[in-house]
């Protein structure tokens, strides 16, 4: 008995996650018809571009292991009902954090070098969260804000030490390579698949096991469940957010670290095409859970990773992806009412007091 | 050289007045409106596309004023009616705008990045005379594109509007305690529709001044966070349209001194934060003095 009434639910919530997901295919296939091609085309070669043949899908999990841990960084806020914008902010100045140990320190053991790189990411991406932390649970300052002025101040310190502290003198604005001690191995030559993935997914677990069993995660969610209630059981509101902040900014910088140790081996100035914005959808997507961000991750890895192949093939502009992003955020907004607060009964009952009169 | 600064100044707050003054509305009436920037960007875009296609600068106001209002139309909906989070919404608004813009321009023009075009026709800077006698003043609030003289107008309209009419009460009442605003018979939903459409107008003005304004053309992603400046403007005035218009007209002359320093050959990205930092120094002393002003008073938060 118990077990059918779970099943129905699950299908129940299930059912409203992928409606978004539908209704954002939908949209973009008018979108795909009115500029002069052809949908099922469209949409075809983008999921043959990402599924189809080892390296296609060994590259989709590529496209997806930053946008896995940026997902989970904005979810540790989210769910406790704060507003880290900043991700992106954390994940530029982690990544330069991590590629400046890589090429300073020398002569050092590969997994050790690894390990000191990550660490020192996560020790600035934390640091520079806590600015927005200390500063929403002290002054109560929006969170939202000062994060995303934050971001430009990152980026833009990233590119001027990157163009003129740090530059490597060649024709783009990076910095000097990290030493190969550092370097995340590749499981493949024709895939820059690496061990960064195997690290966002201990994320997850580790994310998964902080929600679930430790007492952080239960003030979290009781946080994020009432601010005042949670005060009122005498639970300091205040401190836990610069602390919730700081653990959100310490993932960001280890997404940034997995893309300068797996993947360009340097910094590189402006390096993000927005991980930490699509880490928003995930965590929207993924309703804050760390095995719905996996799964939302790897179907933006499909977007992302195919969208270049519908450019190419198609030709179908990539921004598509991008709109697709937001309509699903928008379709998102409104699936929360399903679940929540019954819009379906809502409307019959608006469309019967219309009938009326 | 600081009349030169201030010129400026006055130039590069301009778009953010508008849009923080927009803002102030759905501010007062308790909607966190983050779409700021997407409908900027939205009204910049149609603004250059309307140029292009037929010359005039009315029409490509116009354009700008209806792209905009349709995506307010979007945030009402899924925001408003359907009930969901502002600020999902909001991002959904400006992430939308944002692919939009550049995959229309890939689709219909096959740019990517930029469009100008020689046919896109800009405002033209508005030259008054008599305002050359006045010394000082003068020299820094003539010779500005047309949308300047408009956004100090429209602060002075909002002003107005929001302290002295049935409407603004109505706006107020509506943001201070929903509830009773719907007991005494004013429709809430009505009232805050409103204050997105016009803050969706408001930011196509602001949109249109930064893509016909200045330059005549449109950059991808060219609103760059103005609509989040405007609103930390709103939050740093505490919602009064005199505090939102100065610090606006701040963040406005940070930017200035930002691209003055440039011309100094001082690194730009460097200086380039200049802004930014800037409005998290100005809202954390805000927040401070606020916090300060509650603890006197026994209440400790919010």
């Amino acid at each position: 008995m118990m077990a059918k009434i779970n099943y129905k639910q699950i299908s129940k919530k299930v059912f409203y996650l992928i409606l978004p997901v539908i209704f954002a295919f939908l949209v973009g296939a008018i979108l795909i018809v009115v500029s002069g091609h052809n949908p099922i085309e469209a949409y075809g070669a983008m999921f043959r571009g990402a599924l189809v043949g080892k390296s296609a899908l060994y590259n989709t999990l590529f496209s997806s292991t930053p946008i896995i841990v940026t997902g989970l960084a904005i979810a540790v806020a989210f769910k406790a009902n704060l507003f880290n914008m900043g991700v992106e902010g954390q994940m530029y100045l982690g990544a330069f954090a991590a590629a400046y140990v890589g090429f300073t320190l020398k002569g050092l053991p590969p997994v050790l070098h690894v390990i000191l790189c990550i660490l020192a990411a996560v020790v600035v991406g934390g640091l520079f969260a806590l600015i927005p932390g200390v500063l929403k649970g002290r002054f109560n300052v929006n969170e939202m804000v000062v994060t995303i002025m934050l971001n430009y101040v990152a980026i833009l310190l990233t590119d001027y030490l990157t163009n003129f502290v740090f530059y490597s003198g060649e024709g783009y604005a990076a910095t000097y390579p990290i030493e190969q001690s550092a370097y995340l191995p590749r499981f493949m030559k024709t895939s820059q698949l690496n061990w960064a993935f195997i690290i966002a997914l201990i994320m997850a677990c580790i994310v998964y096991y902080i929600f679930k069993y430790t007492r952080l995660g239960f003030e979290i969610k009781a946080i994020g469940h009432n601010v005042s209630f949670a005060e009122a059981t005498g639970m300091n509101t205040r401190n836990k957010a610069i602390i919730i902040m700081v653990v959100s900014g310490m993932l960001a910088g280890i997404a940034g670290a997995g893309e300068v140790l797996g993947v360009h081996h340097r910094f590189i100035a402006g390096f993000s095409p927005g991980y930490g914005w699509d880490g928003m959808t995930i965590a929207l997507l993924g309703k804050n859970n760390p095995i719905g961000i996996l799964i939302a991750a790897l179907f933006f890895g499909i977007l992302k990773n195919g969208g270049s192949t519908m450019e190419l093939m198609v030709g179908v502009p990539r921004s598509l992806i991008s709109i697709i992003q937001g309509l699903i955020i928008f379709f998102l907004a409104v699936d929360y009412l399903n679940t929540e607060f019954g819009f379906m009964s809502r409307l019959k009952l608006m469309f019967r007091r219309k009938v009326r009169g | 050289m600081l009349e030169a600064i201030l010129h400026t100044s006055l130039r590069m707050a301009t778009p953010i007045v508008l849009a923080a003054l927009g803002g102030l509305f759905t501010h007062k009436a308790n909607v966190l409106n983050i779409a700021l920037e997407g409908m900027m960007l939205m009204g910049a875009f149609a603004g250059v596309l309307a140029s292009f296609a037929t010359g005039n600068i009315f029409i490509a106001i116009i354009a700008a004023i209806f792209a905009s209002m349709l995506f307010a139309l979007l945030f009402n909906v899924f925001g408003i009616t359907l009930k969901g989070n502002f600020i999902i919404t909001g991002l959904a608004v400006n992430i939308f705008a944002a692919g939009l813009t550049s995959f229309v321009l890939q689709v219909a023009f096959g740019r990517r990045g930029v469009f100008s075009d020689p046919k896109i026709v800009g405002t033209t800077p508005v030259h008054i005379d008599f305002l050359d006698k006045i010394p000082f003043i003068g020299p820094i609030i003539n010779d500005h594109s047309p949308m300047v003289y408009v956004s100090i107008l429209i602060a002075i309209a909002v002003y107005f509007v929001l302290n002295h009419t049935k409407y603004g009460i109505y706006v107020r009442a509506v943001g201070e305690n929903e509830e009773a605003a719907k007991a005494i018979g004013i429709k809430v939903n009505r009232i805050k529709y409103s204050t997105v459409y016009i803050s969706a107008i408001l930011c196509a003005l602001a949109g249109v001044n930064l893509s016909l304004g200045n330059l005549t053309m449109f950059v991808e992603n060219m609103t760059n966070g103005r609509g989040f400046i405007a609103l930390a403007a709103i939050f740093c005035g505490r919602g009064t349209t005199l505090g939102t218009y100065v610090f606006s007209f701040l963040f406005g002359f940070a930017d200035s001194i930002q691209l003055r320093l440039q011309n100094l050959n001082i690194p730009g990205t460097f200086v380039q934060m200049i802004p930014f930092i800037f409005i998290v120094v100005v809202l954390s002393i805000v927040g401070a003095i606020r916090m300060i002003g509650n603890l006197d008073r026994g209440i400790k938060d919010e």
